[in-house]
């Protein structure tokens, strides 16, 4: 596909939607033959990204008190 | 001099009372006696100290907040509205919450900011928000040290990893903790993809938990512009956090599970999906297979038949064969017919019915007397042989 450089930069959320509304065109059934394999190509696609996303993710925790310390730690020692 | 009605008197009273500033909210301490509860929920009784007594009531509306308190006897306090009722010409306290004398400051504190920002709209249900389905961050008021971060975290792990936590540390009871808890609140929502903030605690003594039922949580919580999810002590504690709060979980584990879809349904989701997309096209090449094929019966219809053509063929030859068949014996009769016409004319056959030929002695025939001179040689042919004879 030639639009993969944009898919991989959606948000799980955007591409489940996305999978959501796929898979609801091809389920409405008025779609051209031409219309419905691209719809399908375009699902398989999404649902590709939605399962890495969902299996490479890993949770990231942000603690605030300690990105305070490391900036205030940056301003006292600016060569770091 | 004009003359009232009693009606409008008792109008008059009534209004005077409620228009009072210190009669609208007012907390009053004393003694239940003839307490009746009637079956239509409503508590009426008498409220007394040595020296005074009022009459006093508490709708069914409102015994949710304390009317187990009201026992013959007991000593209460009661916040509640002075009001006059026209039907007695009685002047009533109408409770709307009753605590135990003695229950501690504490809890008439509570009472009296719950009545306070319920008043006010905090607690309105139709301004709780639903929380976001797929949140990109989630932002998280607690103790740094305590249980709450780590079930929280254990938890999104399982099932929600796409999801960050920003995790605000704070303290959680001690005099700090309410100006931290609602500095966080106020900190978190700035955070862009915070989506939605979980405070929280662990269980604990109401004293404990008393930071979550202070009026500047309170609003912060009220305040924010992302929903707030509330997890504070156990379950039995319902703090005035929870009561603002957009969601009220019974445990941190909860909190997290509200906030986020369940990684394992959103994987079998994504398959059903892939199932039913591939479904829906399989039915989508099966239609179209079969309007090629009615449109390919519909085309045959429209092809020369060559079969048709090739008996067409052989029926023509085959006319063509028996027309010249019978051509040729037609041919055939026709010829033997002349040559039997042919044959009656043969000189030989004439002969043979007893006529004769007359020829010169050179074979000439002989057609007229005129050609004949007497004594001449002539011959005549029979059909058996010939004979000279001489003209006389």
């Amino acid at each position: 596909m030639n639009n993969s450089e944009n898919e991989t930069s959606l948000t799980f959320e955007e591409a489940i939607t996305q999978l959501r509304d796929t898979v609801q065109s091809l389920e409405a059934g008025n779609a051209t033959l031409e219309e419905a394999t691209t719809l399908f190509e375009k699902g398989m696609g999404l649902a590709k990204i939605c399962n890495e996303l969902l299996s490479q993710a890993e949770l990231k925790v942000t603690n605030l008190q300690k990105e305070f310390e490391k900036q205030i730690q940056m301003l006292e020692n600016p060569e770091d | 001099m004009q003359i009232y009605t009693v009606s409008q008197l008792s109008n008059y009273i009534k209004t005077l009372l409620n228009e009072d500033l210190y009669l609208r909210d007012i907390w009053v301490t004393g003694e239940v006696s003839s307490l009746s509860s009637p079956s239509s929920g409503h508590r009426y009784f008498n409220f007394k100290d040595n020296d005074s007594e009022i009459r006093a009531v508490m709708f069914r509306g409102n015994t949710a907040n304390g009317a187990d308190n009201l026992i013959d006897g007991s000593q209460v306090n009661i916040e509640g509205y002075v009001s006059y009722y026209e039907v007695r010409g009685q002047i009533q306290l109408y409770a709307r919450s009753v605590m135990p004398v003695g229950a501690g400051e504490l809890s008439v504190e509570f009472e009296k900011l719950r009545s306070q920002l319920q008043a006010e709209g905090l607690f309105d249900p139709s301004r709780k928000r639903p929380i976001p389905v797929y949140p990109k961050k989630i932002g998280i008021v607690t103790s740094a040290s305590g249980a709450v971060i780590h079930d929280i975290i254990t938890t999104l792990e399982a099932r929600y990893p796409l999801t960050e936590i920003v995790f605000c540390p704070s303290s959680v009871q001690g005099d700090e903790a309410p100006v931290e808890i609602a500095d966080g609140i106020k900190i978190l929502q700035q955070i862009p993809g915070v989506e939605v903030i979980i405070v929280g605690r662990g269980g604990g003594s109401a004293e404990d938990l008393w930071a979550f039922n202070t009026e500047i949580v309170a609003r912060a919580i009220y305040a924010s512009q992302v929903p707030i999810v509330s997890a504070v002590g156990h379950e039995t504690d319902t703090t005035i956090a929870d009561y603002v709060a957009d969601v009220r979980a019974a445990t941190p584990t909860a909190a997290a599970t509200i906030c986020t879809p369940d990684k394992n349904i959103l994987e079998q989701e994504i398959n059903s999906f892939l199932f039913r997309s591939a479904n829906a096209t399989l039915t989508s090449i099966n239609e179209a297979e079969s309007l090629v094929s009615f449109f390919l019966e519909k085309m045959k219809n429209y092809l020369p038949d060559i079969d048709v053509q090739r008996q067409k063929v052989d029926d023509i030859l085959e006319r063509v064969n028996l027309s010249l068949q019978s051509f040729l014996q037609i041919q055939k009769e026709k010829t033997k017919t002349q040559i039997s016409a042919l044959s009656t004319l043969n000189p030989e056959a004439v002969l043979k019915r007893g006529y004769a030929i007359v020829t010169t002695q050179n074979a000439t025939p002989i057609m007229s007397t005129k050609s004949i001179t007497t004594g001449s040689i002539v011959k005549t042919r029979l059909q058996d042989g010939e004979f000279e004879s001489k003209v006389l």
